[in-house]
Order: C-alpha cells, then sequence, then structure tokens
C-alpha cells in the first residue's frame, strides 16, 4: 500500500517543480526596467491612499469559524459514508443524531441570523 | 527507505515549526505552519494512516489555516511583533512548558514498545482504511463519536453568541452612520 | 500499462530490472505525460471559451492568429514569457513569488488520482476522493498568501473574497459528494466509475441489466440533486460567473491578481483553466461515468489487464482511446455550460453567494443523504441490516420503490427550500426597497 504514496510522491515533486520551469524561463526571457512608478501601488492611476491595512467585516472571520466546525463534522461523516451499506441500520441511526446536531446547528445559526451577510 | 523519508519529513516538520516560532511577521508564521502541517500529514502516511493524512490536509492545512490568516488580516496583527512583550514571564514560562511537553513526549515513545508494529513488518492491509475506521468508530467509540457532535454543536453556538456581540454593538454605529451619510448625501 | 512497460524492458530488451524501478519509470513518464498535457488544455480551454462567448454575444472573437485564431493561445503564452515582471515596492517580495506556486502545484497535483480511462490512472487510491478535495482546500491559502503580498486593498479585498467563497462552497461539493459515496461505499474514483455500468439503471441495483456503459447516477434522484448542488458548488470553487465576485473587474480591478504581471500572472490564470477542467472532469467522472460508455467494457475486457492477461494490446489502445474520447467530451461539455452560464447570468452580490450557499445548498445536499441513506437502504439491504420486511421483494420493486420514494423526498425537498429561499430574499430586497425610499424622501 505504501508503494502507491511512494508515487504519489513522484507527483508531489513534479507539481512542486512544475510552476519553476516558467517562471525560471520567464526570468530569463523577459525586460527588466523597473521605475519607481512602474512599482508604485496599483489604485486606479490615482496615487496610493492610506494604508492596505483597513476595516475587515468580522462575516468573513464567523464564516471561517462556521467552515472550520461543519469542515470537522463533514471529515467525520466520510468513514461513515463509506462503510454505510456495512453499518446497517444502527449504523444509520447513530449517524442520524449527529446529523441532527448538525442540522440543529446550522438552523440555530439560521434563525439567530450569524448567516446574515449586512 | 521509510527511515529516509521519515527524517526528512521531520526535519521539515521541526524547520517549520521553529522558524514560526521565530519569524517576526505573523502570516510568515502561518506559512511556516503550513509547511509543519504539510509535513506531519506526510508523517501520517508513514503510520499506514491515508485518511489522517487527509484529513490532517483538510481540517488544519485548510480550514484552520485560512482562519487563522482571516485573524491576522482582520487585526491587521502581522507586525504587531515589533514590539516588545508585554508579559515578562511569558517567555520563559513558554520555554519551560514546551520542554515539559517534551518530556512527556519522549516518556510516552519510550514507554509505548508494545505498541510496535507485528512482526511481520507490514500493517493489515484494511489498516487504517476508512470502512474500518468506521467500524471502529460507530463500535467501540461511538460514544467520544457523538460527544464530538455535541462539543460542535458549542462550538456553533459560540460563533452565534459571537456575531450576536459583535452585530449590537456594529449596527448602531453602522445605522447612525448611513443616516448621517444619506442626510448628507441627501443636501448635496 | 506497467505490465506492458515491464514486458518491452525485461523480456524484449532483457534488462531484467527489478520491478519497483520499473513501476518508479512508468509513474515518472505517466507524471510527465500529465503535466504536459495540463498547460495544452489550459491553452484550448482559454480559446474555446473565447470563441464560445464571444458567438454568444454575437462577436467573432479572436481569429486573426492562424487559421480562426487557434494560434492565439499560443501567441498570449509567448507574450506572457517576455512580459516584464512587476513587483510593487510595497510588496512582500518571496510571498509574492511563492503565492502563484502554492495556487498551482496544488492544483496540478489533483491530477495524480484523477482516471483518463479504463486502467488509465496515475494511482488509485483508495481515499482518491478525500484526496483529491484535501488537495484542493490548499490553493486557498495560496491566494490569501497572493492578496496579503500585493499590498494593496484590491488585492486584498479580492483575496478575502476568493477565500470566504471557496470556504462556504467547499461544504456543499463535499456533502453532495457523500451522497454518492453512501451509494457506492469507497472513496477510490477507480470504483466510483466501475459501479456506473449499466443501462440507465445501474446493474449494481438491478443485477442483469444490460451494460452499455450507461448506468451514471445521474439517472437516479439522489445523483440528479447531488450534481445539481455539486455543479454550482464547482462554479463557485473554480470562480465561474455567477460566482466571480473574487475577481469582479468592475469592483475590484482584478482582485487578488491586480499587483500581477507576466509569468506569474499567467500561472494564475493557467491554475484557475485546469481547476476548472479538473471540478468538469470530476463532475464527468462522478455523475456522468467519466469513461464509461457504450463500448469501452467490452473492449476492456477483451484487453491486457490484471484479470485477463491473456489478452490483446490492441483492445487496450482502443478501449483507451474511446475512454479518453468519452471522458474528455463529458468534460468539455461541462466546460461549454460553464461558459453558457457565463454568457447568460449577471454576477451575484457578496450577501446573495453566502445565503445562497449556506441557506440552500447545505440543508438540500443534507436532506439528498437521507434519501441516499433511504436508497441503499431499499435496494441493497434485508432482514440481516434490519430491514426485515423487504427481505422477500424482488430487485425490480426494491429499485422502483427507491425511485419513487427518493423522487418525492429530492422534489418537495427541493420546492420547499426554494420557497424558503425565495421569501428570504423577498424580505431583504423589501427592507433594501424602503430604505432607498427613505432616501428618497430625505432628497425631497
Amino acid at each position: 500500500m505504501l508503494a502507491n504514496y511512494a508515487f504519489i510522491g513522484i507527483f508531489f515533486v513534479a507539481a512542486v517543480s512544475f510552476p519553476l520551469a516558467p517562471l525560471v524561463l520567464a526570468f530569463l526571457l523577459r525586460p527588466k526596467r523597473p521605475t519607481p512608478i512602474k512599482q508604485s501601488t496599483y489604485e486606479c492611476g490615482l496615487e496610493a491612499m492610506g494604508d492596505m491595512r483597513m476595516q475587515f467585516k468580522v462575516q468573513y472571520y464567523l464564516y471561517a469559524l462556521a467552515f472550520v466546525i461543519f469542515d470537522i463534522e463533514v471529515v467525520l461523516l466520510y468513514p461513515w459514508a463509506v462503510a454505510f451499506n456495512q453499518l446497517g441500520l444502527y449504523g444509520f441511526t447513530a449517524a442520524t443524531v449527529f446529523l441532527l446536531m448538525l442540522f440543529a446547528g446550522l438552523v440555530y445559526e439560521w434563525r439567530k441570523g450569524a448567516l446574515e451577510w449586512v | 527507505m521509510d527511515t529516509l523519508i521519515f527524517i526528512i519529513t521531520a526535519a521539515i516538520a521541526l524547520i517549520g515549526a521553529v522558524a514560526m516560532v521565530v519569524a517576526r511577521n505573523a502570516i510568515h508564521s502561518a506559512l511556516f505552519l503550513l509547511l509543519n502541517f504539510g509535513a506531519v500529514a506526510v508523517l501520517f502516511l508513514l503510520l499506514y494512516s491515508p485518511f489522517l493524512f487527509a484529513i490532517q490536509l483538510t481540517v488544519y492545512a485548510g480550514a484552520i489555516m485560512v482562519l487563522f490568516l482571516f485573524v491576522v488580516m482582520l487585526l491587521g496583527a502581522e507586525r504587531i511583533e515589533d514590539a516588545p512583550d508585554q508579559i515578562a514571564w511569558q517567555r520563559p514560562l513558554g520555554i519551560g512548558l514546551g520542554v515539559v511537553l517534551m518530556l512527556v513526549a519522549m516518556a510516552t515513545a519510550l514507554r509505548a514498545s508494545a505498541f510496535a508494529p507485528p512482526p511481520g513488518g507490514e500493517a493489515l492491509a484494511t489498516f487504517g482504511d476508512p470502512a474500518a475506521l468506521a467500524a471502529l468508530l460507530f463500535t467501540h467509540y461511538l460514544l467520544p463519536f457523538q460527544i464530538t457532535g455535541i462539543i460542535l454543536l458549542v462550538a456553533v453556538i459560540g460563533v452565534v453568541v459571537l456575531n450576536q456581540r459583535g452585530r449590537h454593538r456594529s449596527e448602531e454605529a453602522g445605522r447612525e452612520d448611513a443616516r448621517t451619510r444619506r442626510r448628507e448625501d441627501a443636501r448635496r | 500499462m506497467y505490465d506492458m512497460l515491464y514486458n518491452l524492458i525485461n523480456v524484449v530488451f532483457g534488462f531484467n530490472w527489478p520491478t519497483w524501478l520499473i513501476s518508479l519509470i512508468g509513474h515518472a513518464a505517466v507524471a510527465a505525460i500529465l503535466f504536459a498535457v495540463a498547460p495544452f488544455q489550459m491553452l484550448f480551454l482559454t480559446y474555446y471559451e473565447r470563441r464560445a462567448i464571444a458567438r454568444m454575444q454575437d462577436r467573432v472573437g479572436p481569429n486573426r492568429v492562424g487559421p480562426e485564431g487557434i494560434f492565439q493561445p499560443i501567441a498570449d503564452g509567448v507574450k506572457m514569457f517576455t512580459k516584464e515582471d512587476i513587483v510593487p515596492k510595497a510588496a512582500d517580495r518571496w510571498v509574492h513569488l511563492i503565492a502563484p506556486c502554492v495556487v498551482v502545484a496544488p492544483t496540478m497535483f489533483m491530477f495524480a488520482v484523477v482516471p483518463w480511462g479504463p486502467g488509465m490512472v496515475p494511482v488509485d487510491l483508495n481515499v482518491g476522493l478525500l484526496f483529491f478535495f484535501a488537495i484542493s482546500s490548499i490553493s486557498a491559502v495560496g491566494l490569501m498568501m497572493a492578496g496579503w503580498a500585493s499590498n494593496n486593498k484590491f488585492a486584498l479585498l479580492g483575496a478575502m473574497r476568493s477565500v470566504a467563497q471557496m470556504v462556504s462552497y467547499e461544504i456543499p461539493a463535499i456533502l453532495s459528494l457523500l451522497a454518492i459515496v453512501m451509494i457506492t461505499g469507497t472513496l477510490s474514483i477507480v470504483s466510483i466509475i466501475d459501479a456506473q455500468a449499466g443501462l440507465f439503471i445501474n446493474s449494481v441495483d438491478l443485477p442483469g441489466v444490460p451494460d452499455w456503459g450507461l448506468g451514471w447516477f445521474i439517472f437516479t434522484p439522489v445523483g440528479f440533486l447531488a450534481f445539481f448542488c455539486f455543479f454550482i458548488a464547482a462554479l463557485a470553487e473554480g470562480e465561474r460567473t455567477p460566482f466571480d465576485i473574487p475577481e469582479a473587474d468592475s469592483e475590484i480591478v482584478a482582485g487578488y491578481m491586480t499587483e500581477y504581471s507576466g509569468m506569474k500572472f499567467g500561472l494564475f490564470y493557467l491554475a484557475q483553466y485546469v481547476l476548472n477542467f479538473l471540478l468538469c472532469g470530476m463532475t464527468a467522472i462522478i455523475f456522468f461515468g467519466g469513461w464509461q460508455g457504450p463500448g469501452v467494457n467490452w473492449l476492456y475486457s477483451q484487453a491486457i489487464s490484471p484479470a485477463n492477461p491473456e489478452g490483446m494490446w490492441l483492445f487496450n489502445v482502443l478501449a483507451g482511446v474511446l475512454g479518453v474520447f468519452y471522458f474528455l467530451a463529458k468534460t468539455y461539455f461541462f466546460f461549454f455550460v460553464m461558459i453558457w452560464i457565463r454568457g447568460a447570468y449577471p454576477r451575484l452580490r457578496v450577501d446573495q453567494l453566502m445565503d445562497f450557499g449556506w441557506k440552500f445548498l447545505i440543508p438540500l445536499t443534507l436532506v439528498n443523504m437521507l434519501s441516499a441513506a433511504i436508497w441503499v437502504g431499499l435496494t441493497r439491504w434485508g432482514a440481516a441490516e434490519g430491514l426485515a420486511f423487504i427481505e422477500g421483494w424482488s430487485a425490480g420493486v426494491r429499485w422502483g420503490v427507491a425511485f419513487a420514494l427518493t423522487l418525492i423526498i429530492n422534489l418537495a425537498t427541493y420546492i420547499m427550500m426554494a420557497r424558503i429561499y425565495a421569501a428570504s430574499q423577498a424580505a431583504r430586497s423589501r427592507l433594501e426597497l424602503e430604505e432607498l425610499r427613505d432616501l428618497a424622501a430625505m432628497s425631497r
């Protein structure tokens, strides 16, 4: 079994080196004439105003939090889905309890307005 | 071969971890942490558990990494480290706790010879298989599984509470803001 | 394929190399071939998209470079290579450089588990599907790096938007696939394709169905709803048009790519098209049988394979060509659907996008999993699993009952969810209208 993953390793090495080849080639081919204007930060052709650090909506963070929670639940469901046929009604019941919790969480978030992008 | 891969990945994981602690910029720290997560995922593969490998990547390198980066970017906190430490005893305490953790890990590793792989060297063909994992998860470890569900539900409630607190504050401010802006616009 | 290589090296040339070395060479060759094919896919897809969208908008599209403009993508590639690479002074040079690599590398890595034809898969993992989505979630970090390292407001905004979007639509995508995994009982992509033999009815559900390679999951209510949800989520993951707010050019220039030029920009572009290709391919594989189609299974049964070592190599070639043809035809069709959607729909707002993912797709996929459970229970289970009452039913009756029941459940849920969702959207737009009226009253 580990042999399979050795080949995955080959693919990994190939995938990581894949973007390097065009970058190196482009490095050799392209002109290099930097000027201060070229290297200034783009902002619709005007001088950049203020800092990049602005206030972001806290919703981004809350969605990410919700995502982490749901992602973990989904990941726990993977093995269940694979073995569903063998587990029978017992496995179905056990996972239904789990899934109902997931669903309750979703409905709760919805009703409380945590999924609202205002 | 296995040992060689182990040494390389373990070294990468260690380098990532050390660089994460040392880096002055919080974003760089987060990226080194990503390197560390990736190396740890490969270590799971060496332990014959492809499922944990994939989970390590999805949950840690995918989800939790995004969360970290969001937090750092939301706070604009990547250069906070430039300031001197506010709490003087934080660093020695951290080092002390780290040493204790390492001792515990070493003690566990030394005592764990009972869990060495079977004499054949190769694990069972179904070992670490998602189906085999599910069979265990839904029989022997059903209670922990359901408790995980409850913990996650509590986490959802936490998200809702955070959201409500943020909403009350921003809503008042935001609504006033919008009103005044609109009035000004209207005057123009 | 490796057996053929083995024969060639050890029997024909008589080198007697060890097996691991031969499979190492084989895999390296496969990786090299695939990674040479991928950029050409991207070149072709850009041309295909530009011509198709031009047709829809009553234009001609690129038609000057070569016959019918066929060399346009190559000209673009040359331009990418020779353009100056501009890095803003304020940017973080190293992260700026690494970000496109972090986006491209996982995308290419995903090719490792994608089967192209019968017996033509680089590596058949038993957690293949999970691997695919685990790897794909890493490129979100690359986008974030790009946005942050550029030190530009638009870039950071675009990165935040795109990551929030990818993250929100990953859950419906995986949940809709879980319904299929429940039916097939495996995470191996090759086995999922193998499970789709039959003729409109899957031959696992109803033994004795003639095998035309058409037992696709799309023909079941569970598979159809899963396909619907998965394809929409794939549009969002690939940042295709109704969901392309991360690079909404009229609002935030080009999103996280704003400060990129030259080959680094080209790499982002490459990653995007290759990802779209892979997502279309995944849709074809999981819901439309991948390389399954009339004739492939018969051809492959005559060929050299682990099950049939005495086959003819000619049939290997024929089965491979036909299988790859079916796979690519389906994949390009879905890419065409993506272009079609781009030609037909306007861009969503952020709040609409988030609402759609969390309040419409996720509940729908959760119910679909219940339907999948019913499907498996009715078609496969008996007294041993705790369903004694269906023990005596024949396979045909079981299939019919399962089909009708899941169809009713899925249809009812879809209509209900659509109503709830429409009502919530209507309420929101009422609020917005009221605010607008307020504004109008004030200005008067």
